[in-house]
């Protein structure tokens, strides 16, 4: 018995995508990524500043110092002062449990297109710029890779479907390594497909390795996925011969990643280059101890692990908008099934075949199942990393995110097999025009994440789905509502107008760097101060929920008030309250 | 049926309900939100039936929603967590600003009290009132912990007189911070209420907070457990002993939970004449147990 189907129609055919030319694909794709970036830009301005972000546009000036004093110093002759140990840690030292890819990016944006070139108005928008690229890379990028896979108007939705979570679309704002991560891993993979057996192609591999790791550690691992995708999907090719066993080429691109990528991570922190064992060595072990952050999650405030191993899931669940939430467990289900059936097939010493009408052939001739391998392989770790009792408790849905993209992949390629299938079993189905059918399925799936982003904006981490009742049915379950500070930003007019001269502000998880930048780019008077507590503040800007609900209590009972001046909410949910001293 | 049509139909139902459920909601849930608006005409509502802060009270479910503390924050108050079972001898009426999305919160409420006396619409709001038959309390020990004469104690006798003036109550002199006795709002629940902070001191010694001249009715009302902080990080069970004239009436007991939970206690047998209330709050292990508690004597009458 076989699973087998006939080859696809052409209108679903892999095999029309080869015949596509690439200039169409750079063209669709350069679209998407000014497009996106675009509305990144054009919509980031009511975003506040978050946490994370607050130390990134402190650590981006310092590096921009850096290429400051470089540039200065060859100037003079003296090359090889910038590379001193003591004018690098002067200028690299802070916030090394990160590499420094986007960050410099950050400050050299800062730095040349806003302090030099005066391009930006604001010196937070001008840090921010390079993440609003990256966020246009990261729909850019899931197109090019779905597009090796499926036909364009597929590939099309599958970066739309990304582009319109929530959650995602509020971190690509962010001056923060997230979004820029979810591009990397995506450019990396698309990069292995595309040129895993080519020198030159093996080598672009080798440098996404290496760019990726230089933007946040969560690549580090795809190489070992993509081993066990290659073990799967072509290792049974392994031959005896006499005493010696023959392997099938390995792709070349994994020298080039073991070989390249650490070099290319090296070259791009200066901070390593004094003492390279002990600061990498540091650098891992931040990530392997990381601390804690509490987070609510059915009414439980997590403070410590083991994570609920559900916790992954269904917090996916219940922000992803549901019709694509739906379509990604069908994705992965034919995933699974396709994958696992090549695999068998290849260590039984069958042929592949084509298990659904519309296959996820690469260009490259490898059938469904490696495609689905593949994506469903980068779809899983992400998630995968949850299942130890020590992950640290860091609840954000950013944490998993690079994910993403490839879920998305498989959401559209089930979307499309749906209709293809239900195109050929019914003839009333047959008879619907092609076009209008799939646009109205896309629409339908890819529409809601955009009106849950615009109706939430510019407070997308607030963001819960249909499942659970949107914001107001995740507060009534016991959902975190917000967290990382970024919520003050609405009301600084109304706290530039009523606090009195001098006073100062108590910010709850709005962090000091944070604040130092509404100054800076005037959003917060400058006579205003900074308080570490409540009792030395003219206002109170503080979240009542999760772990900073004891700062609400504390405005409660030191001004002795229970009417907040000003709420800050999504749809009645509320995320920050603002209160003035009596 | 054919293949393709089974496939068809696995991959097609799920995602028609999908598309159904998910439209659906996105049109009816803007619907769910009040407007500003709506908490103006319900304060509106609740100024018109004479509200007094004196003996009423209101309260906002869901209990999470701030928007009416903003609006009508400065009229009596009260948490709306567990509203369903708190006791409620304090109020004459009760006043409950009901959001959209309240039925969860609004279903033990109305099984306890039965239907309000008074709904009325405000926008998208509902202001429900309870009559309560109020205030039925002889004495409130939690509204009047400045009169209590506060003191950490061992077997061997008073210790440390708690006598410095704090916000809302006193502290302990030579003790830390946290070793006081004030009335404040506190994380007992999800989204805090007012009670006595009352953190027993290391074993051996208790602290006590004594009242003179109580006339009690029929019962105390006690409601006590630990602050999420205290809940998450505390090891030790917290004893609460109430004596009356040096004989106890009752014991609270709590473990590490996160539960403001009530209890009862009887005191017919000694309503009526002023007696010497104390509450002898000590631990085993005095370690993070931020423990609080609220509690008042009940005037005779019927219990709400």
């Amino acid at each position: 018995m076989t699973d087998a189907v006939a080859p696809p129609p052409p209108a679903s055919a892999p095999g029309a995508s080869a015949a596509s030319p690439r200039v169409g694909e750079a063209g669709i794709a350069l679209a998407l990524f000014v497009g996106t970036a675009l509305l990144v830009g054009l919509t980031s301005e009511s975003v506040g500043f978050t946490r994370d972000e607050g130390y990134y546009f402190k650590a981006a000036e310092d590096y921009f110092g850096w290429f400051r004093e470089w540039a200065a110093a060859w100037g003079r002759g003296d090359l090889g002062a910038p590379f001193s140990r003591a004018v690098i840690d002067r200028y690299w030292s802070y916030n090394h449990e990160h590499p420094v890819l986007m960050k410099a990016l950050f400050g050299l944006s800062w730095g040349v297109l806003k302090e030099q070139w005066g391009l930006f108005s604001l010196h937070s928008t001008a840090f921010r710029f390079p993440a609003f690229l990256a966020a246009g890379l990261s729909v850019a990028f899931t197109y090019l890779l779905a597009r090796e896979f499926l036909r364009r108007s597929t590939s099309v939705v599958a970066a739309l479907l990304w582009l319109s979570m929530p959650h995602a679309f509020w971190h690509m704002h962010l001056a923060c390594f997230d979004v820029p991560v979810c591009a990397a891993h995506t450019w990396l993979v698309l990069t292995y497909v595309r040129g895993r057996h080519s020198w030159r192609g093996a080598l672009v591999v080798g440098i996404a390795f290496g760019l990726g790791a230089a933007i946040k550690h969560n690549v580090l691992i795809v190489p070992g996925v993509l081993l066990i995708h290659w073990v799967m999907a072509e290792g049974s090719r392994v031959r005896r011969d006499g005493a010696f066993l023959i392997l099938p080429p390995v792709p070349l691109a994994f020298l080039s990643m073991a070989v390249l990528g650490p070099l290319v991570f090296l070259a791009h922190w200066p901070y390593l280059w004094p003492d390279i064992a002990a600061r990498y060595g540091w650098y891992l072990g931040f990530h392997l101890n990381h601390e804690h952050y509490p987070i609510l999650y059915f009414g439980e405030l997590l403070t410590r692990p083991p994570f609920p191993h559900a916790f992954v899931y269904v917090m996916t669940a219940v922000t992803a908008p549901l019709a694509l939430c739906v379509l990604m467990v069908l994705g992965t289900g034919m995933a699974t099934y396709a994958g696992l059936r090549l695999t068998w097939r290849r260590y039984a010493g069958r042929p592949a075949d084509e298990v659904t009408r519309v296959g996820l052939t690469s260009r490259h001739g490898d059938p469904t199942g490696w495609g689905a391998l593949l994506l469903l392989g980068n779809a899983a770790f992400p998630f995968a990393l949850w299942i130890p009792d020590t992950t640290p408790i860091f609840g954000g849905t950013k944490h998993w995110m690079n994910a993403m993209p490839f879920l998305c992949i498989l959401a559209a390629w089930a979307l499309e097999e749906a209709l293809q299938r239900a195109r050929s079993a019914w003839q009333r189905a047959a008879a619907v025009p092609w076009a209008r059918a799939w646009g109205l399925a896309a629409a339908l799936t890819v529409l809601p994440g955009f009106i849950m982003s615009a109706r939430v904006h510019p407070y997308g981490l607030s963001s819960y789905n249909e499942l659970v009742g949107f914001a107001r049915g995740a507060a009534n379950v016991g959902f975190q509502r917000t967290f990382w500070g970024h919520e003050p930003r609405a009301v600084l007019p109304a706290i530039n107008a009523r606090t009195r001269e001098r006073g100062s502000i108590h910010f709850g998880d709005t962090n000091y760097d944070d604040w130092r930048m509404y100054v800076r780019d005037a959003l917060l008077r400058k006579d205003m101060g900074f308080s570490n507590t409540v009792a030395g503040a003219a206002v109170a800007s503080v979240q009542p929920q999760g772990e900073f609900k004891d700062q609400w209590m504390d405005v409660v009972n030191s001004w002795a008030t229970t009417r907040p001046h000003a709420v800050v909410h999504v749809d009645g949910v509320p995320l920050l309250t603002v209160t003035f001293a009596p | 049926m054919g293949k393709d049509a089974r496939v068809a139909a696995l991959l097609l139902v799920p995602l028609l309900a999908a598309w159904a459920f998910s439209w659906g909601r996105l049109a009816a849930y803007p619907l769910h939100v009040p407007a500003d608006g709506d908490y103006a005409a319900a304060r509106a509502v609740v100024e018109r039936s004479g509200f007094q802060s004196t003996q009423d009270a209101w309260a906002v479910l869901p209990p999470w929603s701030l928007r009416a503390w903003q609006a009508m924050g400065d009229l009596r108050l009260i948490s709306g967590d567990g509203l369903a079972r708190r006791p409620l001898h304090r109020y004459a009426r009760l006043f409950v600003v009901v959001e959209p999305d309240a039925e969860p919160h609004l279903e033990p409420l109305v099984a306890r009290l039965g239907p309000p006396v008074e709904r009325v619409e405000a926008g998208r709001l509902g202001v429900w009132r309870w009559d309560l038959g109020g205030p039925r309390v002889a004495y409130d020990f939690t509204a009047r912990v400045a009169e209590a004469a506060v003191r950490i104690v061992n077997a061997a006798g008073t210790l440390v007189e708690c006598n410095q003036p704090a916000r809302g109550g006193v502290s302990c002199a030579g003790r830390g911070g946290w070793q006081r006795v004030t009335r404040q709002w506190l994380l007992v629940t999800e989204n805090g209420d007012e009670a006595l902070w009352a953190h027993p001191p290391p074993p051996g010694q208790a602290v006590e907070i004594a009242y003179d001249g109580v006339t009690l009715g029929p019962s105390i009302v006690v409601r006590a457990g630990h602050t999420r902080d205290g809940a998450d990080r505390a090891t030790g069970e917290v004893r609460l002993r109430v004596l009356v004239d040096g004989v106890e009436v009752g014991v609270v007991r709590r473990v590490p939970r996160f539960d403001f939970v009530p209890e009862e206690m009887d005191t017919r047998a000694l309503a009526g004449a002023p007696h010497r209330v104390v509450f002898r709050i000590e631990t085993d292990r005095d370690a993070n147990n931020h423990f609080a508690f609220d509690a008042y004597a009940v005037a005779d009458g019927s219990t709400p």
